[in-house]
């Protein structure tokens, strides 16, 4: 796949794909604004709603079109010179050694571009400043929410591109839509993954720029580390597909339950207080 | 209450951080016993194999290989030449007689409708591969490779290392392969299974089935010297390629 320029991941979105993309982000937005509903029950809405439908949508948006130059112009050229690198200097032709840094080198990339995608929705979604009233619980949700639209919507565009080309030539060859579903639960779980991280960073962030500059170096451990060891027990064996997609499913669901627990104990304190 | 939130983040990288530390120290530590490898050929010998579709059985090309004595040094030439829709290639790589390991590769190749002419020349030496690479003659920027510890052979020998293999069954080694066409290096583990006779324009063969683990690849070799390379498979099965022509060596 052309993943170089951002034209090349552009052209591989084909209408399938991106309709398919967008029916997952939605399922998952949806799952997530409901998991989180205690929190919208906190006394009045600081500003109007349309406005954070606005700043969601900006992040969106954002995170979305973002998505390919961030790929082709910076994630694929580190991650290529840090190939070079580990092969011209680690004496080792392990792939589980030499995958390492190449492999990381992803949430480094994503998990930034995410957030400030999500800072980007801040402001037309009415959050910018404190002083624009309202209970503390329901701006930080609101705040949560534009963060987790970026994490959607990067997320989705992935999804679009990864989604087409098995949807474009795939379908038909191999077997049906039973051949779609690994390829479907993936992205799935990945558009979680996104949700949940950007959300978290956003949380954090909300609370203060060092404790979100601090979630973000977090997250992007996590973000890398995940990647390197889908790929690890993706190796060839049997049993291979289902452990992969178990175990993205597994750490993107428990970054979502944390991100819902937080939000929901914030909701609680409001409430008390 | 901070602390605690913080503390679940930090609880989920520390578990991801050990699941990366498994196989990664894993992987720095010897496993097995190190190979030793016995050329079963002798300078001179040459093999043809019929490069067809496995499935419509169409004829895709040849594939050939030649031994020749090293006439700088105690080891060998190992060639090979293949010719297939839209790839021609050659390759010379010179090896130690004594563990096959490379010190010389040169490679040509035509590939494509506008038969795009690359040539490369890579030196095994001071613990790095030095590749020199040009494409219709221009010369291209190909990074240095270092060489990994134990053995290690050029991509364009592979075969030949498959037949030096102490095989038996239930056999299994991890071999260190240089891509010198890539500037990359792999790991490729193989797998023996039990001896099977395997049918060929040349001949039946018992031939002992290794499995190229992971990469949809499968050599048979001759159980017997000179541990013929009879039949390979590749694509998952997709392409096979089965010894026509065998000339031993003097």
């Amino acid at each position: 796949m052309a993943w170089d320029s951002p034209g090349g991941i552009l052209g591989q979105i084909g209408w399938g794909g991106a309709a398919l993309a967008l029916g997952l982000t939605a399922v998952v937005f949806a799952l997530f604004l409901l998991a989180t509903r205690p929190a919208l029950r906190v006394g009045p809405a600081p500003a109007p709603l349309r406005r954070l439908w606005l700043g969601g949508l900006v992040s969106f948006g954002a995170a979305a079109l973002l998505f390919p130059p961030a790929l082709a112009l910076v994630q694929v050229p580190l991650q290529s010179a840090l190939g070079r690198w580990t092969m011209a200097n680690l004496a080792t032709a392990n792939q589980a050694i030499l995958m390492l840094p190449v492999v990381l080198a992803s949430g480094l990339v994503q998990e930034p571009v995410k957030l400030l995608s999500a800072l980007a929705g801040i402001v037309p979604a009415g959050l910018a400043r404190r002083s624009d009233g309202g209970p503390a619980t329901l701006i930080l949700w609101r705040a949560v929410a534009v963060g987790a639209a970026a994490g959607a919507g990067f997320g989705g565009f992935e999804a679009a591109v990864v989604l087409s080309p098995v949807l474009g030539t795939g379908l038909a060859a191999s077997g049906g839509v039973f051949a779609l579903a690994p390829a479907v639960i993936e992205r799935f779980s990945v558009i979680i993954f996104h949700l949940a991280t950007a959300g978290l960073v956003t949380f954090a962030w909300s609370r203060s720029a060092g404790r979100g500059l601090a979630a973000l170096g977090a997250l992007m451990l996590v973000h890398g580390l995940l990647n390197y060891l889908a790929l690890l027990i993706a190796r060839p064996g049997p049993g291979a597909v289902v452990a992969t997609e178990t175990f993205i499913a597994l750490v993107s669901v428990t970054l979502l339950a944390y991100l819902v627990g937080l939000l929901r104990s914030e909701a609680r304190k409001g409430t008390d207080s | 209450m901070v602390k605690l939130k913080l503390g679940k983040l930090g609880v989920l990288i520390v578990v991801l951080c050990l699941l990366v530390a498994c196989p990664a120290v894993s992987g720095c530590r010897p496993k097995a016993p190190p190979l030793v490898l016995t050329p079963p050929w002798q300078a001179g010998e040459f093999s043809r194999l019929d490069v067809s579709d496995n499935t419509t059985g169409e004829r895709l090309g040849s594939w050939d290989t030649e031994v020749k004595r090293d006439p700088a040094g105690g080891g060998y030439v190992l060639s090979m030449w293949t010719s297939l829709p839209g790839v021609s290639e050659h390759s010379d790589v010179t090896v130690s007689a004594a563990d096959l390991v490379p010190s010389h590769l040169e490679y040509e190749g035509e590939v494509g409708e506008a038969k795009t002419m690359y040539l490369l020349r890579a030196e095994y030496a001071g613990g790095r591969v030095t590749i020199t690479a040009t494409k219709d003659g221009v010369g291209q920027p190909v990074p240095t490779v270092k060489l990994p510890k134990g053995l290690y052979f050029d991509n364009e020998q592979f075969t030949f290392v498959l037949r030096a293999l102490p095989l038996a069954e239930g056999f299994q080694a991890t071999l260190n392969v240089i891509a010198s066409k890539n500037a990359t290096k792999i790991q490729i583990s193989v797998v023996v299974g039990a001896a099977e006779s395997v049918t060929v324009p040349a001949g039946t063969f018992n031939c002992w089935p290794v499995e190229l683990v992971g990469i949809g690849q499968k050599a048979w070799i001759a159980v017997d010297d000179p541990h013929q390379l009879v039949q390979y498979s590749s694509g998952n099965g997709a392409i096979i390629s089965k010894l026509t022509e065998f000339r031993p060596g003097q």
